[in-house]
């Protein structure tokens, strides 16, 4: 069985990484954390793609919306799927505007993310 | 020749004729109705009829000396025979000797031979209508003499040769002369001043020269002269006597002396009538004006007192004209009580001058009932005949003051609906940001509880601890914004209350400090506490370590990767805190808003938070009597720097 591929998980709340890691963790997957854009950005400049990136929107310094445009920039980069992981209300529409299909709001519902893991990362 | 012997009252007739036959067969034939008189020739006949007056001449044409028809023409030249008839004894088939005695002034002629009978109807005939003729002339002489001697006006008559010849009695009046003692005087020296006597003779003597001139026939005003030497004005029209050769003229002479002073009189009066009128009617149109003006008008003297109002200020004050008229102006517009420089009417009476008063000011008029109205006045002075008086038109703004106050109210009311939808809109926002705030840390421990269960299930080694530190740990943050929810709650409620202890402020800095340890190294700052020496004070500690914690928190969370220092001191008698990053720092237009409610600096809302720490924090300072300030320059850092009064109690016990 090749290696899973890693979930990148990009929030700025310690708590929030912190917790999907450790769920995706006991579930059997490898996942990495950045705690803003820029964090994120430098990770997958200097490691292999990761299976699927969930991305928080609303982060201090480099939010969501810098990411996503360095991102998809980024032929080497824009191939990966991105899902946004995010509270915003709004977020539905943001997520159809940049071409994302899959959304992940908070509080995290367990099953969708366990099912996003599985497909991108199994 | 006699004189009438015979019929005394008969018709007289003169007979003129040379032929003794004829003439004592015409005496025969005439003297049984009338009295006969006789002349054998012209001349004798023209004496004859000079001192008999006869009513009628019966006369021959031809006779040695002077002919028929030269007696005619000499006779008619009297206007003494004006009323004596003339009859023509002619020769057969003469006529156009005829027409032409005729037309010289003969009334009829009978041709020879005649028939006696023939001859006494014309005679009859002639003396009829010379008896109606004389009667008719009569009467006219006698009226023109009752209004000669009754005429109001002065009738004046004299020849060519400027001597008077009538004198009325009215003349008698004028010129002081009796009719007696004028008459037969020259005109000149009788009534005509000595400077006009030169032109006058000069005038007569062209008139006659010429047989016309132009003091005749016109009313002329000229200058008469009294018997006591003394000139009045005087009106006279001069005529020429009808049929008067040479001509002789009548005078018709009024004094003017008094229609002249009448007329002055008159003219006196008029002018001081149309100057009453002209004074009546300025003062008509003042009044018109005043009445005109929209405003209530007070007319005052300088002393004060009304002079004259107008409708509107009746209805304005509420008093009547009568009432107002003479009382002082200040008892309806009181000088403003106080300084600030304002003049009160009556005081500005004093110095009259325009201007605008109560504009912007607020002067008040008093109403009969005591009742106060808001009045602007401007005031003008009016010069008038008797002496300056001012003139105050006076506006009620009522009206205005209240549509400026409804204007006032609505704009306010207006600020106040954008104000509260303002806040509505805060408080839905903040509503939003509260949600997701407090969801992320009951996110994160949901999750660690699947973590939990699903290790669990799956029977694998369970990291217990580490499990109870992260839910622990959410827990703390969901407690800590829940408390901050309730500070907000509290302090907008005005029950924020202190618990005051005593305690180390930089004991406190310490222990935040550390508690940060985690979350600083998480965002890679340095904290770097110089807190050197124990500043104590009496403050309420968890509410001292909420102020830290936050501006610590705000230092980590926009000073990322950047160190951070604490800092603890005395200064100037209180405890000093400060926290100072090389964030983003805060533009100084944003620096204000800072520490009010809801409002971050930077829009965005990429940091999480309720964006309250500074506000809270600054209610908490304010609350213990001290300060919080901020100083930042934007990419550079800033500085929050909190001052705390150490308590008088301790500050005592501190100080050795």
């Amino acid at each position: 069985m090749p290696p899973h591929k890693v979930v990148l998980i990009i929030d700025d709340d310690r708590d929030i990484r912190e917790a999907i890691g450790d769920l995706l963790g006991v579930e059997g997957y490898q996942t990495a954390e950045a705690r803003d854009g820029g964090s994120g950005l430098a990770y997958l400049r200097s490691h292999p793609p990761p299976g699927v990136i969930l991305l928080d929107w609303n982060m201090a310094p480099v939010g969501g919306a810098a990411f996503f445009s360095e991102f998809s920039h980024d032929a080497r980069l824009a191939e990966i799927p991105v899902v946004l992981l995010t509270a915003d209300v709004r977020a539905e529409e943001k997520a159809r505007v940049l071409g994302l299909s899959t959304l992940l709001t908070k509080p995290v519902d367990v099953e969708l993310l366990l099912a996003i893991a599985g497909r991108y990362c199994g | 020749m006699a004189a009438y012997a015979q019929r005394p009252g008969a018709p007289r007739i003169l007979v003129v004729e040379d032929d003794v036959i004829v003439r004592t067969t015409l005496e025969r034939a005439l003297s049984s109705e009338h009295q006969v008189e006789t002349a054998d020739d012209g001349a004798r006949g023209i004496a004859a009829a000079h001192a008999l007056k006869p009513d009628l001449i019966v006369t021959d044409i031809w006779m040695p000396g002077l002919s028929g028809i030269e007696l005619v023409r000499e006779l008619r030249r009297h206007s003494q025979f004006d009323t004596t008839s003339i009859l023509v004894l002619s020769g057969q088939g003469d006529d156009e000797l005829r027409v032409r005695l005729l037309s010289e002034g003969a009334q009829d002629y009978i041709a020879k031979p005649f028939a006696l009978e023939e001859l006494r109807a014309r005679v009859r005939n002639l003396i009829a209508a010379q008896r109606s003729r004389a009667l008719l002339l009569d009467r006219e002489a006698a009226r023109e003499a009752a209004i000669f001697d009754v005429a109001l006006d002065g009738i004046v008559s004299m020849d060519h040769r400027g001597v008077v010849t009538e004198f009325n009695p009215a003349a008698e009046v004028i010129f002081g002369y009796s009719h007696d003692e004028a008459v037969g005087r020259p005109l000149a020296e009788l009534i005509i001043p000595p400077s006009l006597r030169e032109a006058h003779r000069h005038g007569l003597a062209r008139y006659l020269a010429a047989g016309e001139g132009p003091m005749v026939g016109r009313r002329l005003e000229l200058t008469g002269m009294r018997k006591d030497g003394t000139e009045f004005p005087c009106e006279v029209s001069i005529c020429r006597l009808p049929a008067s050769d040479p001509p002789a003229f009548t005078g018709f002479l009024r004094d003017l002396t008094e229609t002249k002073r009448s007329a002055e009189a008159l003219r006196s009066a008029e002018t001081r009538l149309a100057a009453a009128e002209a004074k009546w009617k300025a003062a008509q149109r003042f009044r018109k004006l005043l009445e005109s003006a929209p405003d209530a008008m007070i007319i005052a003297d300088t002393r004060g007192l009304i002079v004259e109002v107008n409708a509107q200020t009746e209805t304005l004050f509420g008093y009547s004209r009568a009432e107002l008229v003479g009382r002082e102006v200040e008892g309806l517009l009181p000088s403003p009580t106080g300084d600030g420089g304002v003049i009160g009417v009556s005081e500005s009476l004093r110095t009259p001058t325009s201007r605008p008063m109560g504009s912007g000011l607020e002067l008040v008029g008093v109403r009969k009932d005591g009742s106060e109205i808001p009045v602007e006045i401007s005031m003008s002075p009016i010069e008038m005949d008797d002496g300056l008086v001012v003139a105050a038109a006076i506006r009620d703004v009522t009206d205005r003051k209240r549509a400026e106050k409804t204007a006032r109210d609505l704009i306010q009311e207006q600020a106040a609906r954008i104000a509260a939808e303002e806040a509505v809109r805060i408080r839905d926002d903040f509503v939003a940001i509260a949600g997701h705030e407090l969801k992320t840390p009951l996110a994160a421990i949901l999750l660690q509880l699947q973590v939990l269960r699903r290790t669990m299930r799956k029977s694998e080694p369970l990291n217990l601890e580490e499990r109870v530190e992260k839910i622990s740990r959410s827990g703390a943050r969901l407690e800590r914004l829940i408390e901050q929810l309730l500070d907000v709650s509290r302090i907008t409620a005005g029950r924020l209350h202190l618990e005051p202890a005593r305690c180390d402020l930089s004991g406190l800095a310490k222990d935040v400090a550390d508690r940060f340890s985690d979350v600083s190294a998480q965002a890679h700052c340095e904290v770097i506490v110089h807190a050197d020496e124990p500043i104590v004070g009496v403050w309420d500690r968890l509410r001292v370590e909420t102020v830290i914690s936050n501006l610590l928190a705000n230092a980590i969370k926009f000073g990322a990767g950047k160190p951070i220092e604490i800092t603890v001191a005395r200064d100037r008698g209180q405890g000093m805190i400060q926290v100072a990053d090389h964030g983003i720092g805060i533009h100084a237009g944003d620096r204000q808003k800072l520490f009010q409610r809801f409002e971050r600096a930077i829009a965005a809302r990429n940091y999480g938070g309720f964006g309250l720490g500074l506000w809270i924090s600054r209610n908490i300072v304010d609350a213990s009597g001290g300060t919080i300030e901020v100083e930042s320059e934007p990419h550079l850092g800033s500085v929050f720097t909190v001052r705390l009064p150490l308590g008088a109690e301790e500050v005592a016990h501190a100080t050795p």
